[in-house]
């Protein structure tokens, strides 16, 4: 008879979790709720950026200027300017820092990714402040 | 003795011929139409910090001090000057994107909360220039407010 009675509750517990991870699922295609990331960008971040801009990684300097991880915590107007930077070390080539591209020259960013960050950057936070 | 005169010669020569080094200062321009205190968007407090502690670097309207036609000092105000208006122009500023100016503005809280702006060679003879807590404090909420303008919160 207890047992009966846990039923529901748990039924519903189960339809909560699955519900709740279905959402976070369909949001695996973007770190925050308002930026839309791209396949080919997100491969660009993950693979020349990531490994220094993470909660995890090593460098203070690099975890105090950008969390990839930690976009979806951002305000707006912290976000909007984030992809500012992103977009101008980008498109300057400062970024990833010479001194670690002396280590690892292939994670520098070819010409076509400098750009296709550029775009995505402006582009997304264009779209935010419409 | 003689060396000593000798040396002091020498410097004073070699004085005399950096100031003949050509230096090119960036133009002051007092009408600028895209100026960001033209706009109307900023109250007159925080104009006037801006102009004290900001313009001399960040906008077209320069006030150049004396020394800054002595070299080597000259060398030192034309740089500053030309970096200070590539990064952010508060002349231009209504020509900005909407993105560039949030981009700046939370550059500007940034700087000043952490006490690299106005950066302290100038505030060495620009006393007025220095930011206290309460300036700072003016400035990050007027950055915020016009931020949250923008975004149209």
């Amino acid at each position: 008879m207890k047992t009966r009675n846990l039923l529901f509750p748990i039924a519903l517990i189960a339809i909560a979790v699955i519900f709740q991870s279905s959402i976070l699922f369909n949001g695996s295609n973007s770190i925050a709720g308002d930026v839309n990331i791209p396949e080919d960008v997100k491969s660009v971040l993950d693979n020349k950026c990531f490994g220094c801009h993470n909660m995890e990684a090593k460098s203070d300097k690099a975890k105090d200027k950008l969390l990839l991880d930690k976009l979806g915590d951002l305000s707006k107007a912290k976000l909007i300017a984030t992809l500012g930077d992103i977009g101008e070390v980008a498109g300057e080539g400062s970024m990833p820092p010479e001194k670690f591209l002396e280590q690892k020259p292939e994670k520098k960013l070819t010409a076509d990714e400098q750009k296709l960050l550029v775009d995505w950057a402006e582009k997304t936070a264009d779209e935010m402040l419409n | 003795m003689k060396i000593l005169k000798i040396t002091i010669w020498v410097v004073l020569a070699l004085f005399v011929i950096l100031q003949f080094i050509p230096n090119t200062y960036p133009e002051i321009n007092k009408s600028n139409e895209h100026d960001l205190i033209l706009t109307g968007d900023v109250p007159e407090e925080v104009g006037l910090i801006l102009k004290t502690s900001c313009y001399d670097c960040h906008s077209n309207e320069t006030r150049y001090p004396w020394y800054a036609y002595i070299a080597p000092v000259s060398w030192l105000v034309v740089r500053d000057v030309k970096n200070g208006r590539e990064d952010l122009n508060f002349s231009d500023w209504d020509s900005l994107k909407s993105r560039d100016k949030i981009k700046l503005l939370d550059e500007i809280a940034e700087e000043v909360e952490e006490g690299n702006m106005p950066m302290p060679v100038y505030t060495i003879t620009h006393g007025d220039a220095s930011l206290d807590d309460v300036k700072k404090q003016i400035l990050v909420k007027w950055t915020e407010d016009m931020m949250n303008n923008i975004l149209g919160e």
